[in-house]
């Protein structure tokens, strides 16, 4: 009966929807019904070379229908999903169909109140943050209550209670927060003509998880909080975050009893043609999930940012960062010039250049003192000390930061229009990562990888385009070499061609043989072609080939792709 | 006994969901327009913007749904850049570029936007409020509204020569 009375809210909003329509026709205010779906549907057969297996079912298919029904105060929505079965790479607990998202959502002169699942990010995320990524299977969502209340302007005050999304079911755990935001040039009489613009903020998060352990005696209430600050001046701007986390054992950082903190500072300068990028962020022990027993991207209540590029180059995005929540300290910077037209480095239409350099270390942690678990055995507990202040260090070699190496990338792109038809995009990326931590392929060891593109595209007539793109990776590690070709076609707006080749040629050195997988120490080619239509909202394609293994990652969280062979049909459309 | 009772209750949300829908469409076919849905957006000075006053009362207004990473998106921006002075003399149409990036890359927005000479008015949806309430999927997806803020086309993905279908359509609906 409770889970009847749970829901009773969520009906009467319902009907309270229905009056609200039936009110409106008198008024000839009606509202509309829109919605989006995708559907991807792919055939595997068995490729040994690639190690490609062919399911039981030989396809798979993931699918979603988004329905939005909204009239001005009221919006009604729900997604219905069907895996049959889940897509290969995609978690197996996707299964069959459902409506795993619908809600109700009331504004009414600064109240907006939601009823069922929501998306919700406080700040940067740093304490709390939902979200949906179709492609990445991730869907973190509440289901319970949300209510956002601006009273005075420049004040947004928000709490949530719920449980999250876990595949079709839900978490045992419970989530409650509040947020309150205030932009200070609303609030104060005299600042709102400044041109400096202050908001600050400030959240309180709490998770309760019953304690079932035999053994350990586990904290039932998990609280995290956090405050930030945001100044903007003209063409300059800071944003900082800092977040708090009691004690909070989980299978993640291995059932220690330390509290844990996450810093994230980020500035930029951008005056006109110029673009700057400063970033800084310190993770210690800051996993913070709905269950304990959680891992991969299960139940995450909190949003971590990488603090690292997300390349776009099929290579270059080969080997990306994930973030480390038990600990990791990182430094980013980008640098961003237009030389304009008309100038000796801009030539006749201009040149853009943009730089980036990212560094992730992890960071140091100094085991508990022994005398100290001598005279107090729950200190073993506590699994380490670490802080901001131990993880910096000046000696004759330089500045030092955190311990050892995680990540670094180093990255140069130039973009550029030779002819009226002609254009140029080139880069050259380095990333070294510590797979062993990172953990994107099975290689567990530093992988160091040197890729170069050229990215050109050629207008044969107006809106008749050719467009390829030749990428090479440099690595002695992991997969060893590859050589990406890709060539695209395009008509109009509506018709496209492509062609990709991923060749995967092993090392130029046979001196480390063992740093190469077995696998890929043969030259192996994945071949594969791509028709696609496009027509206003909708596109439909279909591709059939080889795809190579590898991680796919949105916004810092990443799936791992197994490689495939078949025939994949794709439809995606608005309304 | 639950069990029973949840399948009776999911089946209750079913069937409540999809004749609510069947009953909406049904009232709403035939009604072409769509309006712009209210919703709170951010500038880069971090000041909430409701997406309603992003309307252009001399004329019409494109949005275009971006983010740092999606590089058609931003190869469509610089394009359009190229062509919007001219745009705007010729119609009053307005262009706003709504960054859907999160943390990790908001900070990028505003230089990235600079150092590339845009002039779009440059607002951020962090928590894909708007953007799910106009059933974006796919970006980049671009919308016309027109002066009270209905949409009037809408189009996503982009392949360069794009823009010069939207300002034929700009300049068609401009005059009406």
């Amino acid at each position: 009966m409770t889970k009847i009375f749970k829901f009773s809210p969520f009906f009467l909003l319902f009907f309270f929807t229905f009056i609200q329509k039936i009110k409106s026709q008198e008024k000839f205010e009606t509202g509309s019904v829109h919605g989006d779906f995708q559907t991807d549907f792919q055939t595997y057969r068995t490729d040994s070379t690639i190690n490609a297996s062919a399911v039981p079912e030989k396809s798979g298919s993931n699918s979603y229908l988004n329905l939005i029904y909204y009239r001005e105060k009221i919006t009604v929505g729900g997604r219905f999903e069907g895996y049959y079965p889940a897509l290969q790479g995609f978690d197996r607990r996707y299964k069959g169909g459902g409506i795993p998202y619908r809600f109700v959502n009331f504004k009414h002169h600064g109240l907006e109140v939601t009823a069922g699942n929501f998306y919700e990010q406080f700040g940067n995320g740093l304490t709390l943050r939902t979200y949906w990524e179709w492609g990445l299977g991730y869907d973190n969502s509440f289901d319970g209550f949300r209510v956002k209340y601006s009273a005075i302007k420049g004040i947004v005050l928000k709490g949530i209670i719920g449980d999250q999304r876990f595949y079709f079911d839900k978490s045992a755990g419970k989530v409650r927060g509040i947020d309150a935001e205030f932009f200070l040039n609303d609030i104060i009489p005299g600042l709102d003509s400044t041109p400096t613009k202050i908001s600050l903020g400030g959240s309180f998060v709490s998770k309760f998880e019953a304690d079932k352990n035999p053994v350990l005696a586990l904290p039932e209430n998990v609280s995290c909080y956090g405050g930030r600050l945001n100044i903007t001046r003209n063409n300059l701007n800071l944003t900082s975050e800092y977040a708090y986390k009691i004690n909070d054992p989980s299978e993640i950082n291995g059932n220690i009893y330390k509290s844990g903190n996450a810093l994230w500072v980020s500035a930029s300068y951008s005056p006109k043609n110029f673009g700057f990028v400063a970033q800084f962020k310190r993770l210690d022990n800051m996993n913070f999930r709905s269950a304990r027993s959680a891992t991969v991207n299960d139940l995450m209540i909190n949003y971590l940012p990488a603090g690292t590029p997300q390349h776009v180059s099929r290579l270059a995005s080969f080997y990306p960062y994930a973030t480390q929540p038990n600990g990791e300290i990182g430094l980013q910077f980008d640098l961003m010039y237009k030389f304009n037209k008309e100038t000796p480095l801009g030539g006749k239409y201009g040149t853009k250049i943009s730089v980036n350099f990212a560094m992730v270390n992890n960071i140091n942690k100094t085991p508990i003192d022994p005398a100290l678990i001598a005279q107090d055995p729950n200190n073993k507990f506590m699994g380490y000390n670490a802080s901001l202040a131990n993880d910096f260090r000046i000696d004759k070699s330089g500045i030092h930061m955190g311990g050892h190496m995680l990540y670094r990338n180093l990255s140069f792109e130039i973009n550029k229009k030779i002819t009226e038809k002609l254009k140029l995009i080139a880069s050259y990326i380095y990333i070294e990562l510590d797979n062993k931590v990172v953990q994107i392929s099975p290689f567990k060891k530093v992988i160091k990888s040197h890729i170069v593109v050229a990215d050109v595209s050629y207008k044969i007539k107006p809106r008749k385009i050719v467009r390829a793109e030749l990428q090479h990776l440099y690595s002695e590690q992991d997969y060893g070499n590859w050589i990406t070709t890709i060539c695209e076609y395009s008509i109009g707006s509506h018709w496209f061609f492509s062609v990709l080749n991923d060749f995967n040629y092993g090392s130029f050195s046979s001196n480390k043989p063992d740093d190469i997988q077995d696998l890929f120490k043969k030259p192996t080619h994945y071949l594969s072609g791509t028709i696609g239509y496009n027509k206003n909202t909708t596109r439909i394609s279909l591709s059939y080939g080889r795809r190579r293994a590898g991680v796919l990652c949105v916004g810092g969280v990443c799936r791992l792709v197994p490689a495939t062979d078949g025939l994949t049909l794709s439809v995606t459309s608005s309304f | 006994m639950i069990k029973i009772l949840k399948h009776k209750q999911n089946t209750a949300i079913k069937y409540f969901l999809i004749t609510f829908f069947v009953s909406q469409s049904i009232i709403c076919f035939g009604q072409s327009s769509r309006k712009l849905p209210e919703s709170e957006l951010k500038d880069i000075y971090g000041k909430s913007i409701n997406s309603r006053s992003i309307l252009n009362d001399s004329g019409l207004t494109v949005i275009d749904f971006w983010a740092t990473w999606c590089k058609p998106c931003i190869q469509e921006l610089d394009n359009i850049s190229e062509v919007y002075p001219n745009w705007i003399k010729e119609t009053k149409v307005k262009f706003v570029a709504i960054s859907i990036d999160d943390a990790r890359n908001i900070t990028k927005v505003a230089p990235i936007a600079n150092s590339r000479g845009w002039k779009y008015q440059i607002l951020i949806d962090s928590n894909g409020d708007l953007k799910r309430l106009l059933n974006v999927n796919n970006i980049p997806h671009t919308f016309l509204l027109n002066k009270s803020g209905e949409i009037i086309w809408q189009h996503n993905s982009y392949v360069p020569g794009d823009e010069d279908e939207l300002f034929e359509i700009i300049k068609k609906e401009s005059l009406k």
